[in-house]
């Protein structure tokens, strides 16, 4: 299938790529000295991996999550796989098994080796969502700072999509270098959003995008926040959750969370890890730095016993983190409204539907 | 790798070489032959230990006290108990390998049935057949210093923990479910993508997330993670589906008190 770049400067500049491969621009990004990470298929689900040419195998198919359920869907158009799979920019930004430093005896002596910094990245084909994530993550992980964000605005979502109403999506906020947005059969606009992104798109061929074009895009991005079935008032959800500790809603939930950490383990946001030191038996000496979950009872275990009990008392700190406390802390929302949580629970508990109990739990009470 | 290097005050390994013996109860072998299957690091084991009772690996078996005692296999008879008495006698740190060890293993099937019944079903003449009622773990009869778990064990996680005694530290043996090993592994999650049932989230990690990495759902051979709410797990499955929850529930780690608990409630 050919794909057309129909590539806009700005407002005044535009340019048509012909013939028109998604292929010229990872050469582009590659022969820039970025290596590229972007969306693969991969066992019927799409997932981000390196990448050294665009997966042809992603047009005409999408992800299509539903709580506790994920499978892949065709869609005539679809170019980048649609709504998110399970992995995000976290995983390149802070990877869930890395070596902070390794050591070994020499003589009487101990080498203490750490990993080389890596080159600058570009992330090719993420959501809107998750670069609203990436600037959220970067509070706790900042990531390369020569690191290029291309997103791609969505135009179809998926049923635990909420974005919307956490003002991350679906069209492309601030963080990112470069916008595309799929539009009609596989045509995909382009334009620049940084000094970066302009400097690379001056280097794409390609044909003026008309007006009518850009108008096009820009409604079908639309259509989509229309069609979003989830939300949280995020603003009602920030006074509430964090003000009803005892709530009967943290208890049934737990009934059904099976504490399985798979929330926070997709969440572009949680940010926890914990830090292990192994030894092996020649002396070699390791700490890595792996992913961690406030819903196992090891990570609140402090002198004297786990804080967090109870498989309530730590959904209640999750959620209301993500929703509330997260505020406090940083200044924003914790949660992007992406829905992995909801999609990969394998019980398909929804972070929305809770919060909207207890929201409506405090207006009532 | 940038190198630094900085004096070095303590070598964190002991001064003389511990001594180790592995013993068997009722078990397969087959957490033995990961110690052998341990291929890389073996040399090094060897190195760091002196292994001085293993009757698998060698005929040479020299008498104890040992350091360090790895049991393999549960307690079915009056003799294996005798024995597993003098063995937590002979060993400064008892440390139980795999799932029979831990929790009974696959023989442990037995505890909730008619021992004598089931002994006329196999053998011809069952009046020559000593055995007790249960099934039973190391640590229902001695003190267990490390139970590592799983059928057979994760040789690193082996390996890890001989580590960790040598150098005085507390292993790394995670108690959290399988999904964690999953996501940081990458693994599609085969419940959610596939709807295959997965006995992952009321599991201990330790595998390394073997099976859903090949495709399949978790069968529960590390036994119970630290929570372990199999009615809710077993709710999003039809009859089929629940059928195969419960068999993993009921099979390697039967004996575990969790999931003997959980597969009378799906
Ligand atoms: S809490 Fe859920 S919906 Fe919100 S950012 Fe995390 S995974 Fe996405
Ligand atoms: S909310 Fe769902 S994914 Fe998160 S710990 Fe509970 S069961 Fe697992
Ligand atoms: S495949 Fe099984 S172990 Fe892995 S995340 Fe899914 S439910 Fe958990």
């Amino acid at each position: 299938m050919d794909l057309t770049y129909v590539v806009a400067m700005g407002s005044e500049r535009s340019l048509v790529v012909r013939p028109p491969k998604l292929n010229s621009l990872v050469e582009l990004l590659t022969s820039h000295g970025y290596s590229v990470v972007g969306p693969i298929l991969r066992d019927g689900v799409v997932v981000l991996d390196f990448i050294e040419k665009f997966d042809e195998a992603l047009i005409g198919v999408e992800s299509a999550p539903r709580p506790g359920e994920y499978r892949l869907e065709e869609h005539k158009g679809a170019v980048f796989g649609g709504p998110v799979g399970p992995m995000s920019m976290k995983r390149w930004i802070n990877p869930p098994n890395r070596i902070a430093w390794s050591a070994r005896p020499e003589g009487d002596q101990v080498h203490v080796d750490t990993p080389k910094p890596r080159g600058p990245r570009a992330y090719l084909g993420i959501r809107p969502c998750d670069v609203a994530a990436r600037t959220i993550f970067g509070e706790v992980w900042p990531g390369h700072p020569d690191d290029l964000v291309i997103v791609a605005e969505c135009t179809s979502v998926g049923e635990t999509c909420f974005c919307s109403s956490m003002g991350t999506g679906p069209a492309a906020g601030e963080g990112a270098d470069i916008v595309l947005t799929e539009f009609g059969e596989g045509s995909v606009l382009v334009r620049s959003r940084s000094d970066r992104g302009a400097v690379l798109l001056a280097r794409m061929n390609g044909a003026a995008a008309t007006e009518d074009e850009i108008e096009s895009a820009r409604s079908r991005v639309a259509a989509a926040a229309e069609s979003m079935v989830r939300s949280i008032d995020s603003e009602a959800a920030r006074e509430a959750l964090a003000s009803m500790p005892d709530s009967a809603v943290w208890d049934s939930v737990a009934q059904r969370c099976l504490a399985c950490a798979n929330c926070t383990m997709v969440c572009p946001t949680c940010f926890c890890t914990s830090i292990n030191d192994t030894a092996d038996l020649d002396g070699v000496v390791q700490r890595t730095i792996r992913w961690d979950s406030c819903f196992t009872p090891g990570f609140s275990e402090i002198h004297g016993g786990v804080h967090r009990d109870s498989v309530a008392a730590r959904y209640r700190h999750w959620a209301s983190h993500k929703l509330s406390t997260w505020w406090d802390q940083f200044g924003t929302a914790g949660c992007v409204g992406c829905g992995r949580c909801i999609t990969w629970c394998p019980v398909g508990i929804d972070i929305t539907e809770e919060a909207n109990r207890i929201i409506k739990e405090v207006a009532h009470a | 790798m940038t190198r630094r290097a900085v004096s070095r005050s303590s070598r964190g390994l002991r001064d003389r070489r511990p001594t180790l013996a592995v013993f068997k109860f009722a078990s397969c072998d087959g957490c033995q032959l990961s110690i052998l299957d341990a291929e890389d690091q073996l040399l090094a084991v060897t190195e760091a230990i002196d292994i001085i009772n293993f009757p698998e690996a060698s005929s040479r078996i020299l008498p104890g006290p040992y350091d360090i005692g790895l049991v393999e296999g549960s307690v079915t008879t009056s003799h294996d108990l005798e024995r597993l008495l003098e063995v937590r006698e002979q060993c400064g740190l008892l440390v139980t390998i795999g799932a029979c060890a831990m929790s009974g293993g696959i023989q442990a099937l037995r505890n909730a049935r008619d021992v004598d019944e089931l002994a006329a079903m196999v053998y011809p003449n069952p009046e020559y057949f000593d055995v007790l009622e249960e099934s039973t773990p190391a640590s229902r009869h001695v003190r267990v210093d490390v139970e590592i778990p799983g059928c057979p064990v994760n040789r690193r996680g082996l390996v890890d923990v001989l580590g960790a005694l040598l150098a005085g530290r507390r292993p790394a043996l995670p108690t959290h479910s399988v999904c964690i090993e999953c996501k940081i592994r990458g693994t599609t999650c085969v419940m959610v993508a596939k709807g295959q049932p997965c006995l992952g989230p009321v599991t201990r990690a330790g595998c390394g997330a073997l099976c859903p990495s090949y495709a399949r759902g978790c069968y529960g051979c590390f036994g119970p993670a630290d929570v372990v709410n199999v009615a809710s797990l077993s709710a999003q499955f039809d009859t089929e589906g629940k059928a195969t929850i419960k068999a993993g529930l009921q099979s390697f780690n039967v004996g575990a008190p969790a999931f003997e608990e959980a597969a009378r409630h799906v």
